[in-house]
């Protein structure tokens, strides 16, 4: 069973681009344009890994990531990407299942080689 | 684009294709309006304001609440209805109007409004598509710019520059890709690398606070940050007092050694904030700067140092010989000098000068008794003393960098005619630095107190140099020497140690080459 990966941001080029590459890898993707879109696709489908953006219009990736770890049984395991990672308090994310913050530019082939090695070690496909 | 409350997300970009409405009106005689879904409202279209409930039709609503189409008609008129969606997100409520009197046309019209319907659909996701396609060639295109700047990067740690033209094209060139409105670099003062201030851009306060807005900056760092990003620089005082037009900035420290450190910094994004991207460019920046710096500063040092070892292992034959003292120094003094008389580049004139340091190491190995004995020497002892310049060659044999000095070295008591040592070699056989040596040599020998006679006076020395043009010494060479201001020559062989074994030609000595007159 191909694992599901929820990609979130208002660049849609980079939604794009993100998207590619995981598909390419064989991963089921579904693609948000912002945190309301992101939130309700969460909860619809459940995926096994998320990828926002943090800066996105009205609900930011914090904000998104924030609500479904206190509202979803299963907490989803994400990747913040960012092109604003020296603002981010890190003892806001203590709490949250982020497990890595990266810059834009970021190659994406890192960002599979960590999407892959988490879904790895949480047993998916 | 108005900013609307938590709950509703205001879609930016979106616009309805102009000329959609007219074309339609025209084709079917269908009045098409669109409402701009934003939060629980409705923006009609071109406005910016929420419109009141009560302006919008109910059937608005109703398509909106139940995601479908809907229809109405009255007497003379039908409408529908239907929404229009970005992926699932709710962005339109479009509403048709179409006159028809009777039940007939009111069926009639009602097919060609769902028909007008999905033309509508098509042609607004046709210009979603070409919007996002706009978007993706920006990014492709700022991307592009983006590896440029870095392979230039490359390309510019290669090429021999100066300091400041580099810093000149860093600036540039990251003025253009970040798109900030100036880039400052700023070098302290440093053993080995010349202060610098460059700027490409207008920069939002004086130039001349450069250096103390960076400490500032570089004062509130953590060691660990490669780079620092403030866009909101009026919120810090101690930043916000040099100028009130600064707003924006991202640093990148530059480590330019010995502790000390200077930056690399663009000011005032013109679009927007720094982001992560314009931080890492800069920092790329700095990188490829810290380098350069380095290389150049290793570059002075190890010349230094080499001088510095060269002048300890001449000082070792001086203390053997204590008439000697000073003379290894002031042959490499003529030498340079001569040497710039002819024209060498400043490569030629270190390595002159080196050559003339050198000449004499090979008296190491020349007994001392010999080196220091007050009357003639023997033939025995004569040839013994003569071993010098193919000893001082076997030193420096092992020394790649300095095998044209080497040559020099053992040729250097040739002479032009042949009857020189070791190798009895002929004019132009004989290695030009050696021809010139050989000159220095015998001019610092007339021009000081030996053991078994006192020194000659000036004008003698240059009569008999003269008188051994073409013989003993090289009559090319003899001609540029004597364009020397000799008087001032000897007033630098009197200056300190320190004063005399600097890299730097501190302005040739000799005067200004007569042109040849017609013969």
């Amino acid at each position: 069973m191909a694992c599901r990966v929820l990609v979130a941001d208002d660049e849609t080029a980079i939604a794009r681009v993100v998207a590619r590459k995981l598909e390419n890898a064989g991963l089921e993707t579904i693609v948000a344009g912002d945190g309301q879109e992101a939130y309700e696709q969460a909860c619809a489908h459940r995926p096994d890994f998320m990828i926002t953006d943090l800066q996105m219009p009205g609900m930011t990736g914090l904000e998104l990531c924030t609500r479904l770890t206190a509202e979803l049984e299963v907490p989803i395991p994400t990747i913040l990407l960012t092109a604003k990672g020296f603002e981010i308090d890190h003892a806001a994310l203590a709490h949250l299942p982020i497990l890595q913050v990266m810059t834009k530019p970021f190659s994406p082939s890192e960002l599979l080689a960590s999407v892959k090695a988490a879904l790895g070690l949480h047993g998916g496909a | 684009m108005p900013q609307g409350s938590a709950s509703c997300v205001p879609v930016a970009g979106l616009t309805v294709p102009p000329g959609l409405a007219e074309e339609i009106r025209r084709r079917t005689g269908a009045e098409v309006v669109f409402y701009r879904r934003e939060g629980s409202g409705f923006v009609g279209e071109g406005g910016h304001e929420v419109v009141a409930e009560a302006a919008v039709p109910a059937l608005v609503f109703d398509a909106a609440r139940r995601n479908e189409e809907c229809f109405e008609a009255d007497a003379g008129e039908i409408r529908l209805a239907w929404p229009v969606y970005r992926r699932s997100r709710l962005v339109w409520v479009a509403l048709a109007r179409l006159s028809a009197p009777g039940p007939e046309s009111q069926n009639l019209g009602r097919r060609l409004l769902a028909s007008v319907a999905d033309l509508v659909r098509t042609r607004l996701a046709g210009a979603l598509a070409a919007d996002e396609r706009d978007d993706v060639t920006e990014a492709l295109t700022q991307c592009y710019e983006e590896i440029n700047l870095l392979h230039n990067l490359g390309e510019v740690l290669r090429v021999n520059r100066s300091v400041a033209e580099f810093f000149e094209d860093v600036c540039a060139q990251l003025c253009e890709t970040t798109g900030a409105e100036a880039v400052a670099a700023w070098v302290p003062p440093v053993p080995g690398v010349e202060p610098l201030t460059m700027v490409a851009g207008r920069l939002p306060f004086l130039e001349s606070d450069l250096p103390a807005l960076v400490g500032r900056v570089l004062a509130g760092l953590d060691p660990q940050e490669a780079v620092l990003v403030n866009n909101h620089v009026a919120d810090d005082p101690a930043l916000a007092r040099f100028s009130t037009a600064l707003e924006r900035l991202a640093l990148a420290p530059l480590p330019v050694g010995e502790g000390a450190w200077g930056a690399l910094a663009a000011f005032n994004h013109r679009q927007g904030e720094f982001g992560s991207p314009e931080a890492k460019l800069v920092r790329s920046g700095a990188s490829a700067a810290a380098v350069f710096i380095d290389n150049r500063r290793l570059y002075v040092e190890l010349q230094q140092m080499m001088l510095d070892l060269v002048g300890a292992l001449v000082s070792s034959v001086d203390a053997k010989d204590p008439y000697t003292c000073g003379h290894s120094t002031r042959v490499a003094l003529t030498c340079r000098e001569v040497a710039a008389c002819l024209g060498f580049d400043s490569a030629g004139l270190q390595e002159a000068y080196m050559a003339g340091l050198l000449h004499d190491i090979g008296k190491i190995g020349t007994p001392g008794a010999i080196l220091r004995k007050p009357a003639r020497l023997l033939p025995e002892e004569r040839d013994i003393l003569r071993r010098h310049p193919v000893t001082g060659g076997d030193i420096l044999k092992g020394i790649r960098r300095l095998e044209s000095i080497r040559e020099a070295v053992v040729h250097h008591h040739e002479r032009i005619d042949g009857a020189g040592y070791p190798g009895g070699l002929k004019g132009d056989a004989i290695p030009l630095l050696a021809r010139i040596i050989g000159l220095a040599d015998a001019f610092d020998a007339m021009t000081s107190n030996r053991p078994y006679r006192p020194m000659l006076a000036l004008e003698a020395v240059k009569r008999e140099i003269e008188r051994h043009a073409g013989t003993q010494f090289d009559a090319r060479v003899v001609e540029a020497f004597l364009t020397l201001d000799l008087d001032q020559l000897m007033a630098r062989f009197a200056e300190t140690p320190a004063a005399i074994a600097t890299i730097e030609t501190r302005g040739v000595l000799c005067r200004p080459r007569p042109t040849p007159t017609a013969v």
